[in-house]
Protein backbone atom coordinates (compact mmCIF):
# COMPACT_ATOMS: atom_id res chain seq x y z
CA UNK A 1 0.00 0.00 0.00
CA UNK A 2 1.70 3.46 -1.13
CA UNK A 3 0.57 6.30 1.46
CA UNK A 4 1.54 9.99 1.66
CA UNK A 5 1.84 11.06 5.64
CA UNK A 6 1.66 14.14 7.18
CA UNK A 7 2.26 14.84 10.27
CA UNK A 8 2.22 18.77 11.75
CA UNK A 9 1.20 17.89 15.78
CA UNK A 10 3.98 19.74 17.10
CA UNK A 11 6.82 21.73 15.52
CA UNK A 12 8.00 19.77 12.95
CA UNK A 13 6.28 19.50 9.41
CA UNK A 14 6.71 16.31 8.38
CA UNK A 15 6.10 14.78 5.09
CA UNK A 16 6.47 10.86 3.99
CA UNK A 17 6.02 8.36 1.33
CA UNK A 18 5.83 4.96 2.04
CA UNK A 19 5.20 1.77 0.46
CA UNK A 20 4.94 -1.59 2.14
CA UNK A 21 7.27 -0.52 5.58
CA UNK A 22 9.72 1.19 3.30
CA UNK A 23 10.19 5.29 3.14
CA UNK A 24 9.88 6.21 -0.67
CA UNK A 25 11.27 9.99 0.76
CA UNK A 26 11.08 11.56 3.68
CA UNK A 27 11.16 15.44 4.65
CA UNK A 28 10.92 17.03 7.91
CA UNK A 29 11.21 20.90 8.42
CA UNK A 30 12.35 21.93 12.24
CA UNK A 31 11.48 24.65 13.82
CA UNK A 32 13.59 24.26 16.82
CA UNK A 33 15.83 26.65 15.83
CA UNK A 34 13.52 29.54 15.77
CA UNK A 35 11.70 29.01 18.84
CA UNK A 36 14.87 28.30 20.69
CA UNK A 37 14.77 32.40 21.67
CA UNK A 38 11.56 32.25 23.23
CA UNK A 39 12.74 28.94 25.50
CA UNK A 40 10.12 26.86 24.02
CA UNK A 41 7.30 26.34 21.31
CA UNK A 42 4.85 29.40 20.85
CA UNK A 43 1.90 27.47 19.12
CA UNK A 44 0.96 30.59 16.96
CA UNK A 45 4.57 30.72 16.06
CA UNK A 46 4.40 26.81 14.78
CA UNK A 47 1.19 27.16 13.15
CA UNK A 48 2.27 29.82 10.96
CA UNK A 49 5.68 28.02 10.27
CA UNK A 50 3.73 24.74 9.05
CA UNK A 51 2.01 27.55 6.80
CA UNK A 52 4.98 27.92 4.86
CA UNK A 53 7.11 24.67 5.09
CA UNK A 54 4.38 22.58 3.92
CA UNK A 55 4.49 24.77 0.49
CA UNK A 56 8.10 24.06 0.30
CA UNK A 57 7.54 20.45 1.50
CA UNK A 58 5.06 19.77 -1.20
CA UNK A 59 7.28 20.87 -3.84
CA UNK A 60 9.99 18.57 -3.26
CA UNK A 61 6.87 15.07 -3.71
CA UNK A 62 5.99 16.60 -6.72
CA UNK A 63 8.67 14.24 -8.55
CA UNK A 64 6.62 11.41 -7.52
CA UNK A 65 3.42 10.49 -9.29
CA UNK A 66 0.88 11.26 -6.40
CA UNK A 67 -1.98 9.88 -8.44
CA UNK A 68 -0.27 7.07 -7.42
CA UNK A 69 -0.83 6.84 -3.63
CA UNK A 70 -3.56 4.55 -2.36
CA UNK A 71 -4.40 6.70 0.96
CA UNK A 72 -3.29 9.75 2.77
CA UNK A 73 -2.24 9.50 6.62
CA UNK A 74 -2.98 12.18 8.74
CA UNK A 75 -1.83 12.88 12.50
CA UNK A 76 -5.15 13.80 14.04
CA UNK A 77 -4.62 13.82 17.99
CA UNK A 78 -3.12 14.74 19.99
CA UNK A 79 -1.14 17.69 19.44
CA UNK A 80 -1.11 21.49 19.58
CA UNK A 81 -4.64 22.42 17.71
CA UNK A 82 -3.22 24.64 15.57
CA UNK A 83 -0.74 22.77 14.21
CA UNK A 84 -3.15 20.13 13.68
CA UNK A 85 -5.11 22.33 11.99
CA UNK A 86 -2.48 22.87 9.64
CA UNK A 87 -2.32 19.26 8.58
CA UNK A 88 -5.80 18.76 7.96
CA UNK A 89 -6.46 21.73 6.03
CA UNK A 90 -3.27 20.46 4.09
CA UNK A 91 -4.54 16.70 4.01
CA UNK A 92 -7.98 17.54 3.29
CA UNK A 93 -7.12 19.67 0.30
CA UNK A 94 -4.61 17.12 -1.01
CA UNK A 95 -7.55 14.37 -0.94
CA UNK A 96 -9.86 16.32 -3.16
CA UNK A 97 -7.19 16.80 -5.65
CA UNK A 98 -6.11 13.26 -5.73
CA UNK A 99 -9.29 11.72 -4.89
CA UNK A 100 -7.92 10.05 -2.62
CA UNK A 101 -9.32 8.83 1.43
CA UNK A 102 -7.65 10.46 4.98
CA UNK A 103 -6.62 7.51 7.20
CA UNK A 104 -6.56 9.08 10.41
CA UNK A 105 -3.85 8.36 12.72
CA UNK A 106 -3.12 9.05 16.91
CA UNK A 107 -0.04 10.45 17.18
CA UNK A 108 1.53 8.32 20.44
CA UNK A 109 0.32 5.49 18.18
CA UNK A 110 2.81 6.54 15.64
CA UNK A 111 5.70 6.50 18.32
CA UNK A 112 4.44 2.76 19.34
CA UNK A 113 4.72 1.18 16.08
CA UNK A 114 7.64 3.17 14.62
CA UNK A 115 9.32 0.10 15.87
CA UNK A 116 7.90 -1.78 12.89
CA UNK A 117 10.67 -0.13 10.31
CA UNK A 118 13.39 -2.25 12.66
CA UNK A 119 11.62 -4.84 14.25
CA UNK A 120 7.85 -7.29 14.27
CA UNK A 121 6.33 -6.62 17.45
CA UNK A 122 5.34 -9.75 19.07
CA UNK A 123 2.37 -9.06 21.02
CA UNK A 124 0.72 -8.60 23.74
CA UNK A 125 3.82 -6.14 24.24
CA UNK A 126 4.37 -2.64 26.32
CA UNK A 127 5.26 0.37 25.30
CA UNK A 128 7.00 3.63 27.16
CA UNK A 129 6.39 6.48 25.23
CA UNK A 130 8.33 9.49 26.38
CA UNK A 131 8.66 12.96 24.92
CA UNK A 132 8.45 16.51 25.08
CA UNK A 133 4.89 16.28 25.39
CA UNK A 134 3.67 13.09 26.69
CA UNK A 135 5.04 10.41 28.94
CA UNK A 136 3.27 7.12 29.10
CA UNK A 137 3.01 3.20 29.66
CA UNK A 138 0.57 1.11 26.74
CA UNK A 139 -0.29 -2.48 26.24
CA UNK A 140 -0.13 -3.31 23.52
CA UNK A 141 -2.15 -5.89 21.93
CA UNK A 142 -2.79 -5.34 18.41
CA UNK A 143 -2.21 -2.26 15.85
CA UNK A 144 -5.92 -1.38 16.56
CA UNK A 145 -6.14 -2.63 20.08
CA UNK A 146 -3.64 -0.28 21.99
CA UNK A 147 -4.86 1.15 25.73
CA UNK A 148 -3.17 3.59 27.55
CA UNK A 149 -2.16 2.76 31.00
CA UNK A 150 -0.53 5.47 33.13
CA UNK A 151 0.71 8.48 31.95
CA UNK A 152 2.26 11.85 33.93
CA UNK A 153 0.27 13.89 36.00
CA UNK A 154 2.60 16.66 35.54
CA UNK A 155 5.40 17.66 33.30
CA UNK A 156 6.69 15.67 30.65
CA UNK A 157 9.76 13.97 30.68
CA UNK A 158 10.55 16.16 27.74
CA UNK A 159 9.82 19.25 29.35
CA UNK A 160 11.93 18.79 32.61
CA UNK A 161 14.80 18.14 30.39
CA UNK A 162 14.18 21.55 28.77
CA UNK A 163 13.21 23.08 32.09
CA UNK A 164 16.61 21.97 34.40
CA UNK A 165 18.77 22.66 30.98
CA UNK A 166 17.28 26.07 30.78
CA UNK A 167 17.77 26.67 34.25
CA UNK A 168 21.71 25.51 33.69
CA UNK A 169 22.16 28.12 30.84
CA UNK A 170 23.15 24.88 28.47
CA UNK A 171 20.40 25.93 26.23
CA UNK A 172 17.39 24.53 24.28
CA UNK A 173 16.29 21.74 23.26
CA UNK A 174 17.15 20.44 26.86
CA UNK A 175 17.39 16.75 26.04
CA UNK A 176 20.74 16.15 23.78
CA UNK A 177 22.45 18.84 25.62
CA UNK A 178 21.99 17.06 28.85
CA UNK A 179 22.80 13.89 27.22
CA UNK A 180 26.18 15.03 26.08
CA UNK A 181 26.89 16.45 30.12
CA UNK A 182 26.01 12.91 31.56
CA UNK A 183 28.77 10.59 28.89
CA UNK A 184 30.74 13.94 29.89
CA UNK A 185 31.13 12.98 33.67
CA UNK A 186 32.60 10.85 35.11
CA UNK A 187 32.07 11.37 38.86
CA UNK A 188 29.92 11.07 41.32
CA UNK A 189 25.81 11.99 40.77
CA UNK A 190 24.25 14.60 43.66
CA UNK A 191 21.29 12.94 45.48
CA UNK A 192 18.26 13.53 43.32
CA UNK A 193 16.69 10.49 43.70
CA UNK A 194 12.67 10.76 44.64
CA UNK A 195 10.02 8.32 45.80
CA UNK A 196 8.17 6.17 43.76
CA UNK A 197 4.35 6.00 43.54
CA UNK A 198 1.85 3.36 43.01
CA UNK A 199 0.86 2.49 39.50
CA UNK A 200 1.52 3.04 36.31
CA UNK A 201 1.89 6.95 36.20
CA UNK A 202 4.66 9.17 36.33
CA UNK A 203 5.33 12.15 38.06
CA UNK A 204 8.25 14.60 37.63
CA UNK A 205 7.46 17.75 39.30
CA UNK A 206 9.32 16.65 42.52
CA UNK A 207 12.94 15.64 40.21
CA UNK A 208 12.44 18.78 38.96
CA UNK A 209 11.69 20.95 41.96
CA UNK A 210 14.65 19.19 44.19
CA UNK A 211 17.29 20.05 40.90
CA UNK A 212 16.01 23.37 40.29
CA UNK A 213 16.54 24.26 44.21
CA UNK A 214 19.81 22.29 44.53
CA UNK A 215 20.94 25.25 41.19
CA UNK A 216 19.28 28.14 43.20
CA UNK A 217 21.24 27.07 46.50
CA UNK A 218 24.64 25.93 45.15
CA UNK A 219 25.27 27.84 41.85
CA UNK A 220 27.12 30.80 43.66
CA UNK A 221 29.26 28.33 45.24
CA UNK A 222 32.87 27.36 44.10
CA UNK A 223 31.89 23.48 44.02
CA UNK A 224 29.13 23.98 41.87
CA UNK A 225 29.54 22.03 38.96
CA UNK A 226 26.58 22.03 36.23
CA UNK A 227 27.84 19.07 33.99
CA UNK A 228 27.35 17.11 37.45
CA UNK A 229 24.51 18.32 37.84
CA UNK A 230 23.07 17.98 34.43
CA UNK A 231 24.78 14.36 34.64
CA UNK A 232 23.02 13.72 37.77
CA UNK A 233 19.51 14.97 37.07
CA UNK A 234 20.12 12.38 33.87
CA UNK A 235 21.02 9.69 35.66
CA UNK A 236 17.55 9.63 38.28
CA UNK A 237 15.33 10.77 35.74
CA UNK A 238 16.56 7.77 33.91
CA UNK A 239 16.20 5.46 37.10
CA UNK A 240 12.81 6.49 38.23
CA UNK A 241 11.67 6.24 33.91
CA UNK A 242 13.57 2.61 34.26
CA UNK A 243 11.95 1.27 37.76
CA UNK A 244 8.69 2.44 36.88
CA UNK A 245 8.59 0.53 33.34
CA UNK A 246 10.32 -2.52 35.22
CA UNK A 247 7.32 -2.69 37.92
CA UNK A 248 4.74 -1.89 35.09
CA UNK A 249 6.27 -5.12 33.20
CA UNK A 250 6.22 -7.01 36.71
CA UNK A 251 2.63 -6.61 36.72
CA UNK A 252 2.41 -7.68 33.00
CA UNK A 253 4.50 -10.86 33.20
CA UNK A 254 3.17 -12.40 29.87
CA UNK A 255 4.56 -9.30 27.69
CA UNK A 256 6.58 -10.81 24.64
CA UNK A 257 8.40 -7.85 23.54
CA UNK A 258 8.52 -4.09 24.81
CA UNK A 259 8.84 -0.90 22.84
CA UNK A 260 10.57 2.23 23.76
CA UNK A 261 9.33 5.68 21.28
CA UNK A 262 9.52 9.18 21.81
CA UNK A 263 11.87 12.16 21.30
CA UNK A 264 13.59 11.18 25.07
CA UNK A 265 13.85 7.49 23.46
CA UNK A 266 17.03 9.13 21.89
CA UNK A 267 18.91 9.21 25.36
CA UNK A 268 22.05 6.78 25.00
CA UNK A 269 21.50 6.18 29.10
CA UNK A 270 18.02 5.55 28.80
CA UNK A 271 18.14 2.97 25.69
CA UNK A 272 21.18 1.30 27.07
CA UNK A 273 18.56 1.00 30.24
CA UNK A 274 15.38 -0.14 28.29
CA UNK A 275 17.47 -2.48 26.42
CA UNK A 276 18.67 -4.41 29.97
CA UNK A 277 14.78 -4.76 30.63
CA UNK A 278 13.48 -7.66 28.56
CA UNK A 279 14.94 -10.00 25.95
CA UNK A 280 12.68 -8.39 23.24
CA UNK A 281 13.52 -4.86 24.66
CA UNK A 282 12.58 -3.39 20.56
CA UNK A 283 14.46 0.16 20.45
CA UNK A 284 13.94 2.02 17.15
CA UNK A 285 16.37 3.55 15.10
CA UNK A 286 17.02 7.58 16.47
CA UNK A 287 15.43 8.72 13.03
CA UNK A 288 12.26 7.31 14.19
CA UNK A 289 12.01 8.78 17.55
CA UNK A 290 11.45 12.24 17.11
CA UNK A 291 8.03 13.41 15.75
CA UNK A 292 8.09 12.61 11.69
CA UNK A 293 5.43 11.24 8.96
CA UNK A 294 7.30 8.22 8.25
CA UNK A 295 5.82 6.52 11.92
CA UNK A 296 2.41 7.89 10.67
CA UNK A 297 2.63 6.26 7.67
CA UNK A 298 3.64 2.81 8.84
CA UNK A 299 1.09 3.02 11.54
CA UNK A 300 -2.02 4.11 9.14
CA UNK A 301 -0.39 1.07 7.18
CA UNK A 302 -0.54 -1.65 10.22
CA UNK A 303 -3.93 -0.34 11.34
CA UNK A 304 -5.42 -0.28 8.15
CA UNK A 305 -4.52 -3.69 7.09
CA UNK A 306 -5.31 -4.86 10.78
CA UNK A 307 -8.88 -4.06 10.66
CA UNK A 308 -10.81 -0.62 9.64
CA UNK A 309 -8.44 1.63 10.72
CA UNK A 310 -9.64 4.80 8.51
CA UNK A 311 -13.20 4.42 10.20
CA UNK A 312 -11.52 5.13 13.38
CA UNK A 313 -12.24 8.93 14.17
CA UNK A 314 -9.93 10.94 16.79
CA UNK A 315 -10.95 13.95 18.60
CA UNK A 316 -8.42 16.46 18.82
CA UNK A 317 -6.43 16.51 22.24
CA UNK A 318 -4.90 19.87 23.23
CA UNK A 319 -1.49 20.36 24.20
CA UNK A 320 -1.30 23.69 26.38
CA UNK B 1 -13.96 30.81 -16.39
CA UNK B 2 -15.14 28.96 -13.19
CA UNK B 3 -14.34 31.07 -10.11
CA UNK B 4 -13.97 30.02 -6.71
CA UNK B 5 -13.98 32.46 -3.87
CA UNK B 6 -13.47 31.48 -0.52
CA UNK B 7 -13.46 33.47 3.23
CA UNK B 8 -12.32 31.76 6.25
CA UNK B 9 -11.40 35.49 7.56
CA UNK B 10 -14.14 36.47 9.33
CA UNK B 11 -16.85 35.21 11.38
CA UNK B 12 -18.39 32.94 8.92
CA UNK B 13 -17.47 30.35 6.02
CA UNK B 14 -18.14 31.74 2.97
CA UNK B 15 -17.56 29.70 -0.62
CA UNK B 16 -18.94 30.87 -4.30
CA UNK B 17 -18.64 29.46 -7.11
CA UNK B 18 -18.36 31.76 -10.12
CA UNK B 19 -18.96 31.22 -14.32
CA UNK B 20 -17.89 34.17 -15.52
CA UNK B 21 -19.76 36.68 -13.67
CA UNK B 22 -22.62 34.72 -12.79
CA UNK B 23 -22.73 33.30 -9.04
CA UNK B 24 -23.59 29.17 -9.59
CA UNK B 25 -23.67 28.38 -6.14
CA UNK B 26 -23.42 29.36 -2.51
CA UNK B 27 -22.27 28.46 0.46
CA UNK B 28 -22.16 30.91 3.96
CA UNK B 29 -21.80 29.02 7.76
CA UNK B 30 -22.65 31.47 9.97
CA UNK B 31 -20.35 31.74 12.81
CA UNK B 32 -18.41 28.69 12.15
CA UNK B 33 -15.28 28.61 14.52
CA UNK B 34 -13.91 25.53 13.66
CA UNK B 35 -13.40 26.27 10.08
CA UNK B 36 -10.50 23.81 9.46
CA UNK B 37 -12.81 20.58 10.43
CA UNK B 38 -15.39 21.89 7.81
CA UNK B 39 -13.60 23.40 5.10
CA UNK B 40 -13.29 20.28 2.79
CA UNK B 41 -17.27 19.60 3.56
CA UNK B 42 -18.10 22.72 2.27
CA UNK B 43 -16.12 22.50 -0.38
CA UNK B 44 -17.49 19.47 -1.31
CA UNK B 45 -20.86 20.48 -1.22
CA UNK B 46 -19.99 23.42 -3.23
CA UNK B 47 -18.42 21.46 -6.08
CA UNK B 48 -21.73 19.65 -5.84
CA UNK B 49 -23.78 22.73 -6.33
CA UNK B 50 -22.22 23.86 -8.89
CA UNK B 51 -21.98 20.08 -10.91
CA UNK B 52 -17.84 20.66 -11.33
CA UNK B 53 -15.14 18.66 -10.53
CA UNK B 54 -12.04 20.52 -8.55
CA UNK B 55 -9.88 19.89 -12.22
CA UNK B 56 -12.80 22.13 -13.40
CA UNK B 57 -11.70 25.30 -11.61
CA UNK B 58 -9.69 27.48 -13.34
CA UNK B 59 -9.19 30.32 -10.58
CA UNK B 60 -9.75 30.82 -6.77
CA UNK B 61 -10.28 34.21 -5.23
CA UNK B 62 -9.12 33.84 -1.30
CA UNK B 63 -9.07 36.36 1.42
CA UNK B 64 -6.24 36.71 3.03
CA UNK B 65 -6.95 38.27 6.43
CA UNK B 66 -6.76 39.76 8.80
CA UNK B 67 -9.54 38.69 10.76
CA UNK B 68 -8.67 35.27 13.18
CA UNK B 69 -5.18 34.18 12.42
CA UNK B 70 -6.06 30.85 11.83
CA UNK B 71 -8.92 31.58 10.21
CA UNK B 72 -6.59 33.73 7.70
CA UNK B 73 -4.45 30.69 7.17
CA UNK B 74 -7.32 28.10 6.74
CA UNK B 75 -8.69 29.51 3.31
CA UNK B 76 -5.71 29.97 1.94
CA UNK B 77 -3.70 27.23 2.58
CA UNK B 78 -6.49 24.95 1.30
CA UNK B 79 -6.34 26.80 -1.85
CA UNK B 80 -3.20 26.90 -2.28
CA UNK B 81 -2.38 23.23 -2.22
CA UNK B 82 -4.82 22.82 -4.86
CA UNK B 83 -3.24 25.48 -6.72
CA UNK B 84 0.26 23.35 -5.81
CA UNK B 85 -1.26 20.53 -7.54
CA UNK B 86 -3.44 21.34 -10.27
CA UNK B 87 -1.57 24.68 -11.56
CA UNK B 88 -4.73 26.84 -11.05
CA UNK B 89 -4.54 30.42 -10.65
CA UNK B 90 -4.81 32.18 -7.36
CA UNK B 91 -5.55 35.62 -6.46
CA UNK B 92 -5.80 37.31 -3.12
CA UNK B 93 -7.23 39.97 -1.89
CA UNK B 94 -7.56 41.64 2.26
CA UNK B 95 -10.50 41.23 4.33
CA UNK B 96 -10.71 45.15 4.77
CA UNK B 97 -10.77 45.63 1.41
CA UNK B 98 -13.41 43.21 0.81
CA UNK B 99 -15.73 45.15 2.92
CA UNK B 100 -14.81 48.58 2.22
CA UNK B 101 -15.52 46.94 -2.01
CA UNK B 102 -12.86 49.47 -2.42
CA UNK B 103 -14.52 52.72 -1.84
CA UNK B 104 -12.74 55.47 -0.07
CA UNK B 105 -13.58 55.28 3.57
CA UNK B 106 -12.45 53.81 7.27
CA UNK B 107 -13.38 50.45 8.11
CA UNK B 108 -12.47 47.70 11.17
CA UNK B 109 -12.76 44.19 12.21
CA UNK B 110 -12.35 43.28 15.49
CA UNK B 111 -8.83 42.33 16.45
CA UNK B 112 -9.51 41.10 19.88
CA UNK B 113 -8.56 42.50 23.32
CA UNK B 114 -9.61 45.78 22.57
CA UNK B 115 -7.75 46.50 19.11
CA UNK B 116 -9.02 46.82 15.91
CA UNK B 117 -7.45 46.11 12.23
CA UNK B 118 -8.22 49.08 10.35
CA UNK B 119 -8.48 50.27 6.87
CA UNK B 120 -8.17 53.80 5.31
CA UNK B 121 -9.22 54.72 1.85
CA UNK B 122 -8.67 58.08 0.91
CA UNK B 123 -10.43 60.01 -2.25
CA UNK B 124 -7.53 58.76 -4.47
CA UNK B 125 -8.29 55.11 -2.95
CA UNK B 126 -4.80 55.27 -1.68
CA UNK B 127 -5.15 52.74 1.44
CA UNK B 128 -3.46 52.74 4.89
CA UNK B 129 -3.65 50.29 7.18
CA UNK B 130 -3.37 50.10 11.05
CA UNK B 131 -3.77 48.35 14.49
CA UNK B 132 -5.94 50.51 16.64
CA UNK B 133 -7.50 50.79 19.87
CA UNK B 134 -10.93 50.37 19.80
CA UNK B 135 -14.17 48.35 19.98
CA UNK B 136 -16.08 49.46 16.71
CA UNK B 137 -16.34 47.65 13.85
CA UNK B 138 -17.60 48.18 10.32
CA UNK B 139 -21.27 46.16 9.55
CA UNK B 140 -20.63 43.02 7.96
CA UNK B 141 -23.16 41.54 5.67
CA UNK B 142 -22.93 38.35 3.72
CA UNK B 143 -25.72 39.87 1.40
CA UNK B 144 -23.41 42.78 0.78
CA UNK B 145 -20.50 41.52 0.32
CA UNK B 146 -22.02 38.91 -2.20
CA UNK B 147 -23.52 42.15 -4.16
CA UNK B 148 -19.83 43.41 -4.57
CA UNK B 149 -19.49 40.34 -7.05
CA UNK B 150 -18.34 40.26 -9.87
CA UNK B 151 -16.98 43.56 -9.60
CA UNK B 152 -14.86 43.60 -6.32
CA UNK B 153 -12.85 40.87 -8.69
CA UNK B 154 -10.98 42.87 -10.13
CA UNK B 155 -9.34 44.66 -6.63
CA UNK B 156 -7.66 41.11 -6.82
CA UNK B 157 -4.16 40.48 -7.04
CA UNK B 158 -2.93 37.64 -9.09
CA UNK B 159 0.00 34.95 -7.13
CA UNK B 160 2.50 34.70 -9.39
CA UNK B 161 4.59 32.58 -7.17
CA UNK B 162 2.72 30.74 -4.55
CA UNK B 163 5.71 30.33 -2.22
CA UNK B 164 5.34 34.29 -1.40
CA UNK B 165 1.68 34.09 -0.61
CA UNK B 166 1.72 34.95 2.87
CA UNK B 167 -1.98 35.48 5.12
CA UNK B 168 -2.10 39.34 6.30
CA UNK B 169 -1.54 38.87 10.22
CA UNK B 170 -1.14 42.10 10.85
CA UNK B 171 -0.24 41.03 14.64
CA UNK B 172 2.59 39.47 16.11
CA UNK B 173 0.87 36.75 18.72
CA UNK B 174 1.46 37.26 22.23
CA UNK B 175 4.46 35.76 23.80
CA UNK B 176 4.47 34.63 27.65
Amino acid sequence: MKILAIETSHDDTSIALYENKKIIYATTVSQTEFHKKFGGTVPEYASRGHYTNLYSSLEEFKKFNLNEIDYIALTVTPGLIGSLNMGKVFADALSITLNKEVINVNHMHGHIFAIEFNHSITYPAIALIVSGGHSQLWNVYNPNHVEIAGETTDDAAGEVFDKVARRLGLGFPGGPLIDRCFSEWGGDYIDFKIKDSEGPSFSFSGLKTKVINYISNNEKKESFNKIQVAASFQHWIVHYIIEKTKSFINVNPNVKSIIIGGGVSANDYLRSEFAKLHVNALIPEKKYTTDNAMMIAITADLQHNSKNGSEKNYQNDVIK
Amino acid sequence: MKKIFINTTLPDLMLLAFDGDKIKATIVVENLIKKADNIKTEFKNLLNQAKWQVTDIESFYVITGPGSFMGARVGLLFARTICQILKTNLYILDSLSLIANNLPGKYSIDAKTGEAFQLTIDQNLNKEFALVKGNSFSEISNLKIISYFPNIFQHFTKVQDLKDVEPFYMKEPKVN
